[in-house]
């Protein structure tokens, strides 16, 4: 999934969930009901924000379950410190 | 730090008979709780407890007063160490953390209790009022709630992919809860410690309106004496401040003795200290609104104020005033007394201390809304005692549940971290 669907998806997914559960709900206070549809866009955005550049790592893919023990053993040495 | 690893991992996966014991004594009271509230309280309404004419609010209202204020400790430890880089206290701040979520999760779950309908929550929302109190009380809890998972989630994740790593038998568990992101490079944990300071920044003015607004839905009301005080909401951000920390310090103190956590007794003591410098500005609150009652001599303030030190209420106030703020206090004053036990005795006495003091703050006041006092005690019924202690029980099991999940102690310092990145 490209970045743009994933943002506009983010930008435009919590006012539609709000006006379907205002709508189902009959609610008179629709301002909280977009209130709480800004803050939720606010996080959704910020979270494809922070996932979408993220590339598996090797140990999070099926293979690299296998490499798990092994790879992490040479990470560890090649970087004294620790991670 | 190899040995403190494993040490950690062998508490994660070791599950003994203590633990099975515990487990199951507080299921057994979550039950009692569920069937008593099904079967009493869900079928035959609000009328199976004690509340009525004048204490229309009681017990579930003073726990969910106590515990929003009891989540905000774990905020501040939490912030002190995300925030202002208080290295020491970072032992303790996933245990505040956790406590923070679970305690801001009961608070929610008493005030389902005093609905009495549960379904009418839903009321809440849809005739909602921007000008009623309570409709900012679950805005600002919400986005508390939010923030304090936040805060606990990427805290957590590094320790989430390490026992991953480690503990191959749940591997996908911890998968899952670290919501697929198992980026340990250290340009993810510097962009994981900067979301950790904005929020821990950010829960500081989330913690203080928390309170307030929790504070203002009684503050606001002219009409009843006691709560209509301007001081009331700096008073419910300090008992906050006090019985969180002294709740996270107690946590701390039963975890390192009971769960044999990694936790050095400096920094019980330093905990103790701490606790020692917020309790007189509790006092110091409490004691600016009673000489004002005092010396103004305002009929319906002063009678409750009475009605406190010498009526049916004298126990609970005595109690709060003396077992609650100073026993605890000359203990944690005294360096002699400031061991690793002494503060957990004292911790507790200023947990139970502000409970009291909640009592004497919600239903007291009640009594004097009236032209003609109703001079009156209130006990709470059976049904919302068993309530009351199946509620709490579900927060200890989630507790000590989560101990068996999460390493309550962060296991090993990362490398980034610990070069500053």
């Amino acid at each position: 999934m490209s970045k743009s669907v994933m943002y506009l998806g983010a930008a435009v997914g919590p006012w539609l969930m709000m006006y379907l559960s205002y709508s189902v709900l009959a609610a008179e206070a629709w301002w909280l009901f977009a209130f709480f549809a800004f803050v939720i866009m606010v996080a959704a955005l910020f979270m494809v924000w922070l996932f979408a550049d993220w590339v598996p790592q090797p140990e999070a893919t099926e293979e690299g379950e296998r490499l798990r023990a092994p790879a992490f053993q040479q990470r560890h040495s090649q970087r004294p410190s620790g991670f | 730090m190899r040995v403190a690893q494993s040490h950690h991992l062998n508490q994660l996966t070791h599950l003994g008979a203590g633990f099975y014991c515990v487990s199951a004594v507080l299921a057994g009271l979550l039950l009692w709780g569920l069937y008593t509230w099904g079967s009493q309280q869900l079928i035959y309404g609000l009328g199976v407890t004690a509340l009525n004419v004048p204490f229309y609010w009681g017990a579930y209202i003073v726990n969910f007063v106590f515990f929003v204020g009891l989540s905000a400790g774990g905020i501040v430890v939490a912030s002190m160490v995300h925030a202002l880089g208080l290295e020491r206290f970072r032992p303790v701040s996933r245990i505040a953390e956790v406590l923070a979520i679970s305690c801001l999760t009961l608070a929610t779950m008493f005030i389902f209790f005093d609905l009495g309908r549960p379904d009418r929550f839903l009321n809440l929302l849809k005739y909602a009022r921007p000008m009623s109190p309570l409709i900012w009380d679950v805005i600002v809890i919400t986005l508390y709630m939010g923030m304090a998972l936040i805060l606990a989630y990427f805290s957590t994740r590094v320790d989430l992919v390490r026992c991953m790593e480690k503990i191959p038998s749940r591997s996908r568990f911890y998968r899952w809860l670290t919501l697929g992101y198992t980026d340990v490079s250290p340009r993810a944990l510097a962009r994981d410690k900067i979301i950790l300071r904005v929020f821990a920044v950010l829960a500081i003015p989330g913690a203080v309106a928390l309170h307030s607004v929790t504070a203002w839905i009684f503050g606001l009301l002219k009409a009843t004496p006691g709560w209509n005080t301007a001081i009331l909401a700096p008073l419910f951000v300090g008992s906050a401040l006090v019985s969180g920390l002294a709740l996270v310090t107690l946590t701390s103190v039963l975890g390192r003795q009971f769960l044999k956590l990694d936790i050095e007794e400096k920094l019980i003591r330093d905990m103790g200290k701490l606790l020692a410098f917020l309790i007189p500005v509790l006092g110091y609150f409490l004691f600016a609104e009673w000489i004002t009652v005092m010396y103004a001599q305002e009929p319906a303030r002063l009678s409750l104020f009475q009605e406190l030190m010498f009526g049916n209420y004298a126990t609970v106030f005595w109690f709060d005033l003396l077992l609650g703020l100073i026993i605890p206090f000359v203990i944690l004053a005294v360096p002699g007394t400031r061991t690793v036990a002494g503060v957990g005795l004292a911790s507790a006495l200023v947990v139970v201390g502000v409970l009291a003091e909640r009592v004497n703050l919600v239903v007291a006041p009640l009594m004097f809304r009236f032209l003609v006092p109703q001079i009156t005690f209130y006990v709470p019924s059976w049904v919302e005692l068993s309530v009351i202690l199946g509620t709490y029980a579900v927060g200890v099991l989630v507790f000590v549940v989560l101990a068996k999940i999460l390493p309550l102690v962060e296991i090993e310092e990362p490398a980034s971290r610990r070069a500053g990145i």
